[in-house]
């Protein structure tokens, strides 16, 4: 043994069997990694469409997850829409309606508090506000100054009237990053219910009232100054009618 | 018609429907007890025996003074088992009389309603839009009974007159004011039933939603 030792130069002491170098056994954890990674790439592409339990859009980012890995992920967002109210506030601008205009401000500041509201006035002329959102509308403007007399074209304002839903009712607006839709519109008439100066007839008034009354998710009512008015107020076919000033006399 | 239910606060409270009806071909005649009476159901059952009695009492032009002898009468009936007239008036009167009047009559070409009190005037007009007007007073309502309490000032009030011309309003009904969650929409195809004038159906969506209606309900239509 020792003669083939000497033979093959390899005398001396027994040297012991080498190891490879740079042994570095790799961690469990990253090893684990390494396996769900390797999962992740043999898995189908899915894409998740963002509806939660609801069917509802929900608030986390979109993921696609493909086989390209971490790295090549992208993200966006959707908008959620929001279901809101439309208020239109049917206004008699006349000098009987003006000296309870106390009054009527506190009604309306009473009704109109969420969703965004629109002004319909009616006196001589007819004048709409443009939409605005109720947080920020001004009570004060409920009256147009210039315009207060004894005329009143109350079934105009119903032809005007049924624009103004046509145009807004379950419309989507973009206000930012929101969306909103107009889901529920509530009419709120305010004075006399009478006319005596409209282009339109009785009837071409109510016909057009009773398109906008007919429609889902439309309420109507009306505030008389006085119980005299219920009358006129029930031939139109405002389905609440009540009355601002309540005395029994 | 008249369908009356009894409220589902008065029900948990063990207090009976205070709330009467009577219908004749050209009226109908709902009474509404306040809540507070102790006795009201006994007040409007009482005011209605006696009213039925009298001669052409479902005639509008004759109604309120015969209305006026009806109060006369039972106030006289029952004034000799008090000492004073302030005992009849906080024994008897405040706990029996105090109940809203409210009465529809039909004419050949109208509709006239006579009201003391507060509630409801439901109408429908020709596109068959239903309207409910509420007359409403606040915590303390106008009673006709308080035209014999000293202390009030109701001695000079009268009823109330609305006038409906059928060439306008198809149909004109009456109702107390338990009507409320009808009117707010919480019952659902309750308008539908009052329009085709369903009185089977409209009772029974009334008194499967029992919880809904917190007060008494009554509603008249001719």
């Amino acid at each position: 043994m020792s003669k083939i030792k000497r033979f093959f130069g390899i005398e001396g002491e027994e040297k012991k069997p080498q190891q490879p170098k740079e042994w570095n056994p790799p961690s469990w954890q990253s090893y684990k990694g390494r396996i769900e990674e390797e999962k992740r790439r043999q898995q189908p592409v899915q894409i998740n469409d963002g509806l939660n339990e609801n069917g509802n859009l929900s608030q986390e980012p979109i993921t696609a997850q493909d086989s390209f890995g971490e790295k090549e992920k992208f993200e966006f967002e959707l908008q959620k829409k929001e279901d809101v109210k439309l208020t239109v506030v049917l206004i008699e601008n006349s000098a009987m309606v003006a000296k309870q205009k106390e009054d009527l401000k506190k009604i309306v500041e009473s009704l109109v508090n969420t969703g965004f509201v629109s002004l319909i006035n009616y006196g001589s002329s007819i004048r709409i506000m443009e939409k605005v959102e109720a947080a920020i509308f001004e009570c004060s403007e409920i009256l147009n100054e210039e315009d207060i007399g004894e005329e009143a074209c109350f079934y105009d304002a119903l032809v005007a009237l049924e624009d103004v839903v046509n145009h807004n009712y379950n419309m989507i607006e973009h206000h930012g990053f929101k969306r909103y839709r107009i889901a529920k519109v509530e009419v709120i008439g305010i004075g006399r219910a009478i006319d005596n100066f409209s282009a339109y007839s009785m009837e071409k008034g109510i016909e057009a009232f009773k398109k906008v009354a007919s429609r889902t998710n439309v309420t109507t009512k009306y505030f008389c100054l006085s119980e005299k008015d219920f009358i006129h107020a029930a031939t139109i076919g405002f389905r609440s009618i009540g009355a601002i000033r309540r005395t029994f006399s | 018609m008249i369908i009356t239910s009894q409220g589902f606060g008065h029900f948990t409270q063990g207090i009976n429907n205070q709330d009467f009806g009577i219908e004749t071909p050209r009226m109908v005649l709902v009474l509404d007890g306040c809540s507070a009476g102790k006795y009201s159901e006994v007040g409007t059952r009482l005011f209605a025996q006696i009213l039925s009695r009298k001669k052409e009492y479902d005639n509008h032009e004759t109604f309120e003074n015969t209305v006026k002898e009806v109060f006369e009468e039972i106030i006289g009936m029952m004034s000799r088992y008090y000492t004073d007239k302030k005992e009849l008036e906080n024994d008897f009167i405040m706990e029996n009389l105090l109940f809203t009047i409210i009465a529809c009559f039909e004419t050949e070409d109208k509709y006239i309603v006579k009201f003391f009190g507060d509630g409801y005037i439901f109408t429908i007009n020709k596109e068959n839009l239903i309207s409910y007007m509420r007359l409403a007073y606040g915590k303390c309502p106008p009673y006709y009974a308080y035209k014999y309490c000293e202390g009030t000032n109701m001695q000079n009030s009268q009823f109330k007159t609305f006038e409906f011309d059928k060439k306008i309003f198809s149909m004109v009904g009456i109702a107390s004011d338990g009507i409320l969650p009808i009117v707010k929409g919480e019952v659902k195809g309750a308008d539908n039933l009052i329009i085709a004038k369903n009185a089977l159906m409209l009772e029974n969506a009334i008194k499967s939603q029992k919880t809904a209606f917190y007060d008494d309900v009554t509603i008249g239509m001719i």
